[in-house]
Protein backbone atom coordinates (compact mmCIF):
# COMPACT_ATOMS: atom_id res chain seq x y z
CA UNK A 1 0.00 0.00 0.00
CA UNK A 2 1.70 3.37 -0.53
CA UNK A 3 -0.34 7.07 -0.54
CA UNK A 4 -1.72 8.33 -3.60
CA UNK A 5 -0.84 12.20 -5.25
CA UNK A 6 -4.30 12.94 -3.52
CA UNK A 7 -3.77 11.52 -0.26
CA UNK A 8 -0.05 14.38 -0.32
CA UNK A 9 -2.12 16.74 -2.29
CA UNK A 10 -5.15 16.98 0.52
CA UNK A 11 -2.79 17.02 3.84
CA UNK A 12 -0.11 19.10 2.36
CA UNK A 13 -3.10 21.68 1.41
CA UNK A 14 -5.00 21.12 4.76
CA UNK A 15 -1.39 21.92 6.78
CA UNK A 16 -0.91 25.27 4.66
CA UNK A 17 -4.16 26.40 5.44
CA UNK A 18 -5.00 25.70 8.97
CA UNK A 19 -1.53 26.80 10.11
CA UNK A 20 -0.62 29.33 8.12
CA UNK A 21 -3.75 30.28 6.50
CA UNK A 22 -2.01 30.11 3.04
CA UNK A 23 -2.94 27.99 -0.42
CA UNK A 24 -0.75 26.07 -1.54
CA UNK A 25 -1.64 25.51 -5.23
CA UNK A 26 -0.53 22.56 -7.61
CA UNK A 27 3.22 23.65 -8.90
CA UNK A 28 5.12 22.44 -11.64
CA UNK A 29 8.41 20.57 -10.28
CA UNK A 30 11.48 22.23 -9.78
CA UNK A 31 13.66 21.14 -13.02
CA UNK A 32 16.69 20.61 -11.02
CA UNK A 33 15.81 21.59 -7.66
CA UNK A 34 18.22 24.05 -7.47
CA UNK A 35 15.65 26.29 -5.47
CA UNK A 36 15.14 23.21 -3.13
CA UNK A 37 17.71 24.96 -0.56
CA UNK A 38 15.45 23.57 2.94
CA UNK A 39 14.66 19.92 3.26
CA UNK A 40 13.01 18.35 6.08
CA UNK A 41 12.28 15.16 6.84
CA UNK A 42 10.47 12.09 9.30
CA UNK A 43 10.86 8.54 9.17
CA UNK A 44 7.96 6.10 9.66
CA UNK A 45 9.03 2.36 10.58
CA UNK A 46 6.87 -0.37 11.67
CA UNK A 47 3.78 -1.90 9.75
CA UNK A 48 4.63 0.78 7.09
CA UNK A 49 8.53 1.90 6.61
CA UNK A 50 9.38 4.81 4.92
CA UNK A 51 10.25 8.71 5.13
CA UNK A 52 8.34 11.85 4.45
CA UNK A 53 10.35 15.28 3.00
CA UNK A 54 9.72 18.25 2.62
CA UNK A 55 11.56 20.74 0.52
CA UNK A 56 11.34 24.37 -0.41
CA UNK A 57 12.98 27.50 -1.14
CA UNK A 58 15.44 29.62 1.43
CA UNK A 59 12.71 32.24 1.31
CA UNK A 60 9.43 30.16 1.51
CA UNK A 61 11.57 28.31 4.59
CA UNK A 62 11.92 31.61 6.00
CA UNK A 63 8.54 32.74 4.89
CA UNK A 64 7.06 29.91 7.11
CA UNK A 65 8.88 30.55 9.61
CA UNK A 66 7.72 34.13 10.16
CA UNK A 67 4.32 33.38 9.62
CA UNK A 68 4.26 30.83 12.42
CA UNK A 69 5.76 32.66 15.03
CA UNK A 70 4.20 35.45 13.82
CA UNK A 71 7.35 37.68 13.02
CA UNK A 72 8.18 40.37 10.88
CA UNK A 73 10.12 39.70 7.62
CA UNK A 74 13.39 39.27 8.26
CA UNK A 75 13.36 38.36 12.19
CA UNK A 76 13.64 34.59 12.20
CA UNK A 77 16.88 33.05 12.78
CA UNK A 78 18.65 30.04 11.23
CA UNK A 79 17.49 28.15 14.62
CA UNK A 80 13.37 28.83 14.30
CA UNK A 81 13.92 28.14 10.72
CA UNK A 82 15.18 24.65 11.23
CA UNK A 83 12.55 23.88 13.59
CA UNK A 84 9.47 25.26 12.19
CA UNK A 85 10.44 23.57 8.33
CA UNK A 86 10.78 20.47 10.93
CA UNK A 87 7.66 20.79 12.36
CA UNK A 88 5.82 20.68 8.83
CA UNK A 89 7.90 17.25 7.91
CA UNK A 90 6.40 16.27 11.24
CA UNK A 91 2.82 17.54 10.47
CA UNK A 92 2.51 16.32 7.09
CA UNK A 93 4.42 13.00 7.87
CA UNK A 94 1.97 12.13 11.11
CA UNK A 95 -0.60 12.71 9.00
CA UNK A 96 0.49 10.47 6.26
CA UNK A 97 1.68 7.65 8.63
CA UNK A 98 -1.89 7.97 9.80
CA UNK A 99 -3.18 6.37 6.26
CA UNK A 100 -0.63 4.20 6.38
CA UNK A 101 -0.88 0.40 8.12
CA UNK A 102 0.13 0.39 11.60
CA UNK A 103 1.04 0.42 13.94
CA UNK A 104 4.20 2.80 13.42
CA UNK A 105 6.54 5.16 14.70
CA UNK A 106 7.17 8.50 13.60
CA UNK A 107 10.83 9.80 14.10
CA UNK A 108 11.83 13.60 15.52
CA UNK A 109 12.42 15.58 12.09
CA UNK A 110 15.60 16.24 10.64
CA UNK A 111 16.43 19.24 9.18
CA UNK A 112 19.29 20.05 6.64
CA UNK A 113 20.43 23.29 3.94
CA UNK A 114 21.84 23.56 1.40
CA UNK A 115 22.16 20.22 0.05
CA UNK A 116 19.86 17.49 -1.14
CA UNK A 117 19.50 14.94 1.61
CA UNK A 118 20.20 11.80 0.35
CA UNK A 119 18.14 8.93 1.63
CA UNK A 120 19.72 5.01 0.74
CA UNK A 121 17.70 2.28 0.31
CA UNK A 122 14.49 3.85 -0.22
CA UNK A 123 12.31 4.09 -3.72
CA UNK A 124 10.20 7.50 -4.14
CA UNK A 125 6.49 6.44 -4.00
CA UNK A 126 4.84 9.64 -4.99
CA UNK A 127 6.35 13.66 -5.06
CA UNK A 128 4.11 16.35 -4.95
CA UNK A 129 4.92 19.89 -6.47
CA UNK A 130 3.01 23.28 -4.45
CA UNK A 131 3.35 26.66 -5.45
CA UNK A 132 2.84 29.43 -2.48
CA UNK A 133 3.36 32.48 -3.88
CA UNK A 134 5.66 31.97 -6.74
CA UNK A 135 8.25 29.75 -4.06
CA UNK A 136 8.56 25.73 -4.47
CA UNK A 137 7.27 23.46 -1.58
CA UNK A 138 7.55 19.71 -3.22
CA UNK A 139 6.55 16.78 -0.51
CA UNK A 140 8.25 13.48 -1.44
CA UNK A 141 7.24 9.78 -0.05
CA UNK A 142 9.87 6.89 0.29
CA UNK A 143 9.60 3.38 1.09
CA UNK A 144 11.94 1.65 2.83
CA UNK A 145 13.21 -1.10 0.22
CA UNK A 146 12.05 -4.55 1.50
CA UNK A 147 15.48 -5.68 0.30
CA UNK A 148 18.11 -4.68 3.41
CA UNK A 149 20.96 -5.09 0.49
CA UNK A 150 19.96 -2.21 -0.10
CA UNK A 151 20.84 -0.54 3.21
CA UNK A 152 19.10 -0.02 6.33
CA UNK A 153 17.61 3.27 4.78
CA UNK A 154 16.87 4.10 8.76
CA UNK A 155 18.42 7.47 9.06
CA UNK A 156 19.57 10.32 6.06
CA UNK A 157 22.34 12.01 5.34
CA UNK A 158 22.02 15.20 6.61
CA UNK A 159 24.75 18.53 6.65
CA UNK A 160 23.66 21.25 8.47
CA UNK A 161 24.38 24.65 8.11
CA UNK A 162 23.13 28.51 8.09
CA UNK A 163 19.82 29.61 6.81
CA UNK A 164 20.32 32.67 4.79
CA UNK B 1 -6.46 28.97 34.14
CA UNK B 2 -3.36 28.16 33.69
CA UNK B 3 -2.29 26.23 30.90
CA UNK B 4 1.06 24.30 30.34
CA UNK B 5 2.09 23.43 27.06
CA UNK B 6 4.84 21.20 26.21
CA UNK B 7 6.68 20.25 22.73
CA UNK B 8 9.86 20.54 21.51
CA UNK B 9 8.86 22.73 18.66
CA UNK B 10 9.01 26.40 19.33
CA UNK B 11 7.06 26.85 16.75
CA UNK B 12 4.54 24.83 17.46
CA UNK B 13 4.64 26.44 21.26
CA UNK B 14 3.48 29.80 19.22
CA UNK B 15 0.90 28.21 17.22
CA UNK B 16 -0.92 26.09 20.44
CA UNK B 17 -0.55 29.43 21.89
CA UNK B 18 -2.08 31.74 18.95
CA UNK B 19 -4.90 28.98 18.07
CA UNK B 20 -6.05 29.52 22.22
CA UNK B 21 -6.72 33.32 21.32
CA UNK B 22 -8.31 32.50 18.14
CA UNK B 23 -10.80 29.59 19.77
CA UNK B 24 -11.66 33.02 22.33
CA UNK B 25 -9.83 31.31 25.48
CA UNK B 26 -8.74 34.08 26.64
CA UNK B 27 -6.98 35.31 30.18
CA UNK B 28 -5.25 32.10 30.07
CA UNK B 29 -1.83 32.12 31.96
CA UNK B 30 0.02 29.96 29.44
CA UNK B 31 3.48 28.18 30.25
CA UNK B 32 5.88 26.33 28.39
CA UNK B 33 8.62 23.25 28.08
CA UNK B 34 10.40 21.49 25.43
CA UNK B 35 9.82 17.86 26.17
CA UNK B 36 8.04 15.33 28.96
CA UNK B 37 11.08 16.12 31.41
CA UNK B 38 10.73 19.23 31.42
CA UNK B 39 7.02 19.21 31.57
CA UNK B 40 7.20 18.02 34.82
CA UNK B 41 9.06 19.63 36.37
CA UNK B 42 7.04 22.60 34.74
CA UNK B 43 3.90 20.45 36.47
CA UNK B 44 5.53 20.67 39.85
CA UNK B 45 6.43 24.42 39.46
CA UNK B 46 3.42 25.82 38.26
CA UNK B 47 0.47 23.44 39.30
CA UNK B 48 -1.63 23.79 35.84
CA UNK B 49 -4.97 23.66 35.26
CA UNK B 50 -4.16 21.83 32.20
CA UNK B 51 -1.69 19.88 30.16
CA UNK B 52 -1.90 20.46 26.28
CA UNK B 53 1.54 17.97 25.21
CA UNK B 54 3.12 16.88 22.15
CA UNK B 55 3.70 13.21 21.97
CA UNK B 56 6.17 12.80 20.44
CA UNK B 57 9.47 14.61 21.56
CA UNK B 58 13.11 13.68 23.12
CA UNK B 59 14.03 12.55 26.39
CA UNK B 60 10.43 11.85 27.25
CA UNK B 61 7.40 11.64 25.26
CA UNK B 62 4.71 12.76 25.93
CA UNK B 63 2.93 9.23 26.55
CA UNK B 64 5.33 8.71 28.87
CA UNK B 65 4.94 12.08 30.47
CA UNK B 66 1.28 11.88 31.07
CA UNK B 67 2.26 7.80 32.44
CA UNK B 68 4.63 9.29 34.81
CA UNK B 69 2.24 11.74 36.22
CA UNK B 70 -0.41 9.63 36.89
CA UNK B 71 1.99 7.14 38.68
CA UNK B 72 2.83 9.29 41.15
CA UNK B 73 -0.74 10.62 41.93
CA UNK B 74 -1.07 13.60 39.79
CA UNK B 75 -4.50 13.91 38.21
CA UNK B 76 -3.56 17.41 36.27
CA UNK B 77 -6.20 17.69 33.48
CA UNK B 78 -4.27 16.21 30.66
CA UNK B 79 -4.63 16.06 26.76
CA UNK B 80 -2.65 15.28 23.59
CA UNK B 81 -1.55 17.94 20.84
CA UNK B 82 0.30 15.98 18.27
CA UNK B 83 0.74 15.01 14.35
CA UNK B 84 -0.25 11.43 15.07
CA UNK B 85 -3.91 10.06 15.48
CA UNK B 86 -4.30 6.95 14.89
CA UNK B 87 -7.13 4.66 16.39
CA UNK B 88 -4.19 2.62 18.79
CA UNK B 89 -2.49 6.09 20.00
CA UNK B 90 -5.67 7.72 21.06
CA UNK B 91 -6.69 4.31 22.91
CA UNK B 92 -3.65 4.35 24.63
CA UNK B 93 -3.69 7.96 25.53
CA UNK B 94 -7.80 7.42 26.99
CA UNK B 95 -6.07 4.33 28.58
CA UNK B 96 -3.57 6.60 30.12
CA UNK B 97 -5.81 9.18 31.75
CA UNK B 98 -5.88 11.77 28.36
CA UNK B 99 -9.07 13.37 28.03
CA UNK B 100 -8.87 14.31 24.65
CA UNK B 101 -5.93 13.74 21.49
CA UNK B 102 -6.11 16.86 19.27
CA UNK B 103 -4.54 15.71 15.34
CA UNK B 104 -2.39 18.52 14.15
CA UNK B 105 -3.11 20.24 11.83
CA UNK B 106 -5.61 21.93 13.95
CA UNK B 107 -7.75 25.54 14.25
CA UNK B 108 -9.67 27.74 16.49
CA UNK B 109 -12.61 25.94 15.73
CA UNK B 110 -10.99 22.50 16.52
CA UNK B 111 -10.27 24.04 20.00
CA UNK B 112 -13.16 25.55 20.51
CA UNK B 113 -14.78 22.26 19.85
CA UNK B 114 -12.99 19.70 22.14
CA UNK B 115 -12.01 21.97 24.61
CA UNK B 116 -15.08 23.92 24.80
CA UNK B 117 -16.03 25.27 28.36
CA UNK B 118 -13.90 23.97 30.41
CA UNK B 119 -11.09 26.28 29.22
CA UNK B 120 -11.64 30.18 30.12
Amino acid sequence: MEPTIDDIRSVTQQVWESVLGRDAAAGAPDPDGSRLQVEACVHITGGWEGTVSVATSDALARGLTEEMFGMSPGEASDEEILDANGEMANMIGGNIKALMPGPSQLSLPTVAHGAPMAFPGTTVAVTDSFDVDGEPFVVTVRRRATNSGDGDGSRSEVQMGGVS
Amino acid sequence: MKVLIVDDSKAMRMIVQRTLRQAGFDGLELFEAGDGQEGLAAVEEHRPDLVLSDWNMPNMTGIEFLQALRAKGDGTRFGFVTSEGTADMRQLAADSGAEFLIAKPFDGDTFRSVLGASVG
